[in-house]
């Protein structure tokens, strides 16, 4: 019969100690990642993982969800040190950076792609049907934004600079912040006269008829190869000390542009799924959105001079912040 | 002559001596209530320094700049933006002076209208059982959801703006001036009523002289509730379906990353609704509270 001994005690506690660790060198890397749930903008994650992507690259994604609308969230979580990735609207990382050098520190966290160029969409009240936007520039419309801080107000702005030469505060409108799920009420009722937007809330007030779609930033309405909308950010520290980490998880979100690309409209009904749509709303938004993240130099530097610029001369961002290298880190791309 | 017999002058000279022993007692009630104010003003200056310093030291010391900014730069960014100059540019649309009147006009109007119609029914509700019993299970069903909970259907409601606001600030004050209210007038000795009766008092006059005084102290202490709540709720309805007030400033500035203009907005949410308690509540509690004597026992 088998006799305990110390050495039997002391080897089978270290085997039970060192168990799991040993198990978990084998396991897929995790990656703390934050999105914007239900969305549109943030899809590309439904489909890696719908399609493995993340398997493919050994990669187990934890996964954060934030409401639509409260990206702030999403970044000062990234921030703080509680996510490794973060997909959702563009312009907090830049602001939050921003506030770090104007403290004196460092930035924190750097924009390594985009997606959703051109998602911005001036939707008007079916009762204005001006033929160009300058009949209505001087009008005193009640406009719609999610917040003043609104990256598509940002964009706007941009807009009305580059190609009007005008500022936003010389025009007749007044923005109002409502919350994007209150913009398709609002319009119907003749709360406000239109509203600046994306997906699906665009498509969502045409399908309802409450309004109809003026201009379209995707299309060109707004200026030549509009910037993306949506930015996936990461933490510099993270990116220095995982960076292999960081490339496997870029890669599979690259091979779920691929398969996007492949077939769109095969991906609307997991597209419904992520963002909480109907099969068909998605269909008609399809065309205005474009989920595939890269995001390449020129693209950055437009978003910054369409938009960077204008929230520096605004006075949201230190005129000390650079796009290169204080917001966009791009060495992940293309891998 | 001199009528006054030795008698009225020890009386004289007793009255001088408790005259004298009055002042010096009211002089010695005075100093001590001098000294006792001077030792509560040291006692909370001193709390509230402490509190300044370990926020400044632990600000500074664990450079927690950007989420627990220095009272330091609290304090400058109030001053500058009370004197509207500003250190970093203003993104909040108009001034603050804007921004806190459109927040006192709502808290205001909504505490007005919920002050109106809760104190008369929770009187009347108060001195009429068979009332009470129709009217409380409705009041008491609807008491625990909270105003934060009414403002989407208020937005759906009245829309985006004033309004709605004002109408979750009326709903969540409403229900401590009418508890206060409807206890005030319930708990009235009922001796007085009686007596008040036996002189003839009909029902106005009852109301004007015997329930309304007796109830004041009630009524008083959910006012000074329902007035702190107004700006509680102000804030949440701002943030959410207002593009003015200190609300929006506060949701503003987080988008912005701005810590220190989001405690500024918050002190000033403090002190404006100090300074509104004081006045309005202190001033009523002074023309009816101390007035009639009249306090609860």
């Amino acid at each position: 019969m088998a006799r305990i001994t110390r050495r039997s005690v002391l080897l089978s506690a270290s085997a039970f100690a060192l168990a799991p660790h040993v198990a978990r060198a084998a396991d897929a890397d995790a990656v703390r990642f934050g999105v914007l749930y239900p969305n549109l903008t943030t899809v590309i994650h439904a489909i890696a993982k719908k399609t493995g992507a993340y398997e493919k690259h050994n990669i187990k994604v934890v996964e954060t969800r934030f409401k639509s609308g409260q990206t702030v969230e999403g970044v000062e979580q990234l921030w703080r040190g509680n996510l490794d990735f973060y997909m959702g609207g563009a312009p907090e990382v830049p602001r939050l950076n921003s506030r770090l050098i104007e403290s004196g520190g460092q930035p924190a966290l750097a924009v390594v792609s985009g997606a959703n160029p051109g998602h911005t969409s001036l939707v008007l009240s079916n009762k204005l049907q001006p033929k160009t936007i300058d009949e209505i520039l001087k009008q005193p419309l009640r406009i719609a934004v999610s917040s003043l801080s609104s990256v598509h107000l940002a964009f706007f702005r941009g807009y009305l600079r580059s190609e009007k030469k005008l500022e936003l505060d010389s025009i007749g409108w007044k923005f109002l912040g409502i919350d994007a799920g209150n913009m398709l009420p609002a319009l119907l009722t003749g709360q406000i006269d239109g509203f600046l937007h994306s997906e699906p809330t665009t498509t969502l007030a045409i399908v309802n008829n409450a309004g109809h779609l003026f201009m379209q930033a995707a299309r060109g309405d707004m200026g030549p190869n509009p910037p993306p909308a949506t930015f996936m950010s990461s933490r510099r520290d993270y990116l220095k000390q995982k960076p292999e980490i960081a490339k496997r998880f870029m890669r599979a979100i690259f091979d779920a542009n691929e398969a996007y690309a492949k077939a769109p409209a095969e991906m609307a009904s997991l597209v419904a799924e992520w963002s909480g749509q109907e099969e068909k709303i998605v269909a008609a938004a399809q065309e205005r959105m474009n989920p595939i993240t890269s995001l390449n130099q020129e693209q950055a530097q437009k978003w910054w001079d369409f938009i960077g610029s204008t929230m520096v001369e605004r006075g949201e961002l230190s005129p000390k912040l650079k796009p290169f290298p204080d917001v966009f880190d791009l060495s992940l791309q293309p891998l | 002559m001199d009528a006054r017999t030795p008698f009225d002058e020890q009386a004289t000279a007793r009255d001088e001596d408790i005259a004298g022993n009055d002042a010096k007692l009211n002089a010695y009630g005075r100093a001590k209530r001098r000294r006792e104010r001077i030792r509560k003003i040291f006692r909370g200056a001193a709390g509230v320094a402490t509190v300044l310093l370990i926020w400044q030291v632990m600000a500074v010391a664990y450079n927690l700049q950007q989420i627990l900014p220095p009272p330091l730069s609290v304090a400058r960014t109030i001053f500058n933006t009370l004197t509207l100059n500003y250190e970093q540019r203003w993104l909040y649309g108009p001034n603050i002076y804007e921004h806190l009147l459109s927040s006192f006009t709502r808290a205001i109007t909504g505490f007005s209208i919920a002050a109106a119609v809760a104190i008369p029914l929770g009187l009347f509700v108060g001195r009429f059982r068979t009332v009470r019993e129709y009217v409380d299970p409705v009041i008491r069903s609807l008491y625990p959801i909270p105003g934060i909970a009414w403002i989407p259907l208020a937005i759906l409601w009245f829309g985006l703006g004033n309004t709605a606001v004002i109408f979750v600030v009326f709903i969540a004050e409403f229900f401590p001036l009418y508890f206060n209210s409807e206890a005030g007038a319930r708990n009235i000795n009922p001796i007085l009523i009686d007596a008040a009766r036996c002189f003839g008092a009909k029902r106005l006059t009852l109301l004007r002289r015997v329930i309304l005084p007796a109830s004041i102290p009630y009524i008083i202490t959910g006012m000074r509730i329902g007035l702190g709540g107004a700006w509680r709720m102000i804030v949440a309805g701002e943030m959410l379906a207002s593009q003015s007030g200190i609300g929006s400033i506060l949701m503003e500035s987080r988008y912005q990353f701005r810590a220190t203009d989001l405690m500024m907005a918050m002190i000033l949410i403090s002190v404006v609704g100090y300074i509104t308690e004081r006045l309005i509540v202190g001033t009523l509690e002074k023309k009816t509270t101390e007035k009639w004597e009249v306090k609860i026992l």
